[in-house]
């Protein structure tokens, strides 16, 4: 089995600012996107030291301690973080991983003849960290996640003996996990009260209820294992990947370079939006005959655009005819590496006009509907179902594209996550059974999924619904409640 | 290794990559995904599907860190369950307008920014209808831009489409499966860069229920 090690930063963001401006850390201090929810990260010692905690709202910590200093997160500042520790650890092992918050992964696997033991590794992975002047926590484990939670608690290296995981993270109090207030209210109330318990439970429950910071801890919570980086060393673990299947089989060469173009297109399309660029791209052609042809392009750079691997693949075709016409047509992006600063320049460029274009697009809506027309959806922590999204204004200069790139989920995958729903103000309908009447008609109710509960804001007016999903005899798939307090019933929404 | 359904037509398949759609079935069918720079129409009665549908591509976009418009003339568009599964919603532009003609202005603005998104999604009241000419310019809006065009309709998989300029017509109908996991069955009613009257059938997870919570 290929054990895994984690190195810890702990104060990440405030760590790498402290590289830059050493006082920071003696001052209170503290890191809060105050475009979001506002509130605070990574905290300074001496902010600390003044009861100030990771977690706390920003204006009650600043009500706590006047002189706080919050900082607006810099992703920029992370980036250059990581892309650093990377080449520090790449020194050390070849497969790396980082959770951009100040883990970092190492796949010690094939290791065992370079070094010592996994001591010395550990060892060597602070000294290098040291060195760029990030002090680390350094633990080592079967399992990523373990790995993760054992260099959190380390001081400042263990060593989880191979088989042992599961007996560190029963060990492992949840106010250890990353699971926020929503995510520790519902562990509270579903009795699970360590790591070991949290882990164990059925895979994708934890992304259904907690949503994104959900997915994120069960990709933890499923120890997957550490990417390479950089990726000319190893193959990536989820690789861009296109496919055609043809009816008619091709054997003439513009019509096969058709087909190429559109396949090479969506990988390079799928890399770029990761920050990637081409190094390997794998070939595989089915023929007529049921055999197979494999074939491997490498550019002469690696590649953020289509036309140098289509220059190649052109080139193979010409000098290799295929045997027979083909089928089908699969490319898959074999090898990636992080493109040039050039290339980076490039792609920055690209995606300015792209911006530009969308800002100019947002302006003449506002001109012609009025400046509340253009929004995007935030999601907000409360309990009342209809106030979960929040829209705010769409705006060009605050959205950013890598984080949107970054935050790609790997848990949505093929296929499609859950119906799309359309919500109005709830309009009262009388529900008697299996008969549904609504202004402008009545319905059976062929299939009933519920009830949901919803219910708090008792310092207000409050609210306590039960929520049904019902399928209906016209063919609607219709979201209701019934009002608790009164018994009455609610259409609240459609899905589609 | 390769899908097993096939799709006709490649010589003929649009130069812009298509948008794919998150099916692989799906996109077996289309040779790919949306073509770009087409008017694609995606119709179904309510509760069919085509939103989802239509999302699939929008997600598929903003995963690529690319923009998705969403042109929502009722103001009930609500993708919670998207936002919450953690799809990057930073891209996503609402466009919240009212009436038929106001749809069709937002679209013209947006696509008469080349590049400036990837995806757009018309979602025309009921009842509104699209000249043909307003068909055209969009159409060649989209094409400028290589943007992928969906417009969602209610009509029935028997009445006609929107309009000639349709280039795809995709007609979602909920098979079943129940309220936890509704089978949502796609047929291509026309593809002038293909072959038409195929189905695919795609499995949603359902509406998701809300989050369990108790009374503080």
């Amino acid at each position: 089995m290929d054990r895994i090690a984690c190195a810890f930063i702990a104060r990440y963001e405030l760590m790498l600012r402290a590289r830059r401006e050493p006082e920071l850390l003696a001052r209170p201090a503290a890191v809060a996107d105050l475009a979001g929810p506002g509130r605070l990260g990574a905290c300074s010692p001496a902010a600390e030291a003044l009861g100030v905690r990771p977690g706390q709202l920003a204006a009650s910590a600043r009500a706590r301690v006047p002189e706080l200093e919050v900082l607006a997160p810099d992703p920029a500042l992370v980036e250059e973080g990581d892309r650093d520790v990377l080449r520090a650890l790449d020194r050390i092992a070849p497969r790396l991983d980082s959770d951009r918050r100040g883990a970092f992964f190492l796949g010690l696997g094939g290791l065992e003849r370079l070094y010592v033991d996994e001591a010395e590794i550990a060892a060597r992975v602070r000294e290098a960290l040291a060195a760029i002047g990030l002090p680390a926590r350094v633990a080592v484990a079967d399992q990523a996640f373990t790995a993760w939670v054992a260099a959190r608690r380390a001081h400042p290296v263990r060593i989880v003996p191979a088989g042992r995981d599961a007996a560190v993270l029963s060990a492992i109090p949840l106010a250890d996990l990353p699971l926020g207030d929503r995510g520790a209210e519902l562990c509270a109330l579903l009795g699970l009260d360590d790591a070991a318990s949290v882990a164990a439970l059925p895979p994708g429950e934890l992304a259904r209820r907690l949503g994104r910071e959900g997915a994120e801890l069960e990709k933890m919570l499923a120890g997957s294992r550490p990417v390479a980086w950089p990726r000319e060393k190893m193959a990536p673990v989820d690789p861009e990947r296109a496919a055609l299947d043809v009816d008619l089989p091709v054997d003439d060469l513009e019509p096969l370079l058709f087909l190429g173009k559109s396949l090479v297109d969506r990988i390079i399309a799928g890399l770029v939006a990761q920050r990637r660029a081409l190094v390997e791209m794998a070939i595989r052609a089915r023929l007529d005959d049921g055999s197979e042809v494999a074939h491997v392009l490498r550019p002469a750079e690696p590649a953020v655009e289509a036309r140098p691997v289509l220059d190649l693949f052109r080139l193979w075709l010409e000098q290799q005819p295929m045997a027979a016409p083909v089928v089908a047509l699969e490319m898959t992006a074999a090898a990636t590496a992080v493109p040039s600063a050039r290339q980076l320049s490039l792609l920055a460029q690209r995606e300015e006009r792209e911006a530009e274009a969308l800002g100019k697009a947002i302006a003449r809506l506002s001109a012609a509907f009025g400046a509340e027309c253009a929004v995007r959806p935030v999601l907000v922590e409360t309990y009342r179902p209809e106030a979960r999204l929040k829209w705010e204004r769409f705006s060009v200069e605050t959205e950013n594209r890598q984080q949107a790139a970054g935050n790609r989920q790997q848990a949505t995958g093929d296929g499609w996550a859950s119906m799309m729903m359309r919500i109005a103000e709830p309009e009262e309908i009388e529900w008697q059974g299996d008969v549904v009447r609504r202004t402008g008609g009545s319905a059976r109710v062929i299939t009933i999924d519920g009830p949901h509960r919803a219910s708090g804001e008792w310092w207000a007016e409050g609210f306590d619904r039960s929520y049904f999903w019902l399928g209906l005899s016209d063919g609607t798939l219709v979201w209701v409640y019934r009002d608790e307090r009164d018994g009455r019933a609610y259409l609240h929404g459609v899905a589609d | 290794m390769f899908s097993g359904l096939a799709r006709k037509g490649t010589l003929l398949a649009p130069r812009a990559e298509p948008a794919p759609l998150g099916s692989a079935r799906l996109e077996g069918l289309l040779g790919g995904g949306i073509p770009r720079g087409q008017v694609v129409e995606v119709s179904g009665q309510t509760s069919s599907g085509k939103m989802t549908l239509a999302f699939a591509v929008c997600q598929r976009a903003l995963e690529r860190g690319q923009a998705a418009a969403w042109i929502d003339p009722g103001g009930g568009f609500w993708p919670l369950v998207a936002v919450e599964r953690g799809v990057p919603v930073e891209r996503l532009l609402v466009v919240r307008v009212a009436g038929g003609a106001a749809v069709l202005r937002a679209a013209h603005i947006l696509l008469s920014s080349a590049g400036a998104v990837a995806v757009v999604v018309v979602d025309l009241p009921p009842g509104a209808t699209v000249r043909e000419r307003e068909l055209v310019a969009l159409q060649r809006l989209a094409e400028r831009s290589a943007s992928a065009l969906l417009f969602l309709t209610a009509r029935a998989k028997t009445a006609p489409s929107l309009g000639a300029q349709v280039a795809l017509r995709l007609h979602v109908d909920r098979r079943g499966g129940g309220v936890a996991a509704p089978e949502l069955s796609v047929s291509v009613l026309r593809n002038k860069q293909g072959v038409s009257q195929r189905a695919a059938e795609e499995i949603a997870h359902g509406p998701d229920r809300l989050r369990l919570h108790c009374s503080l």
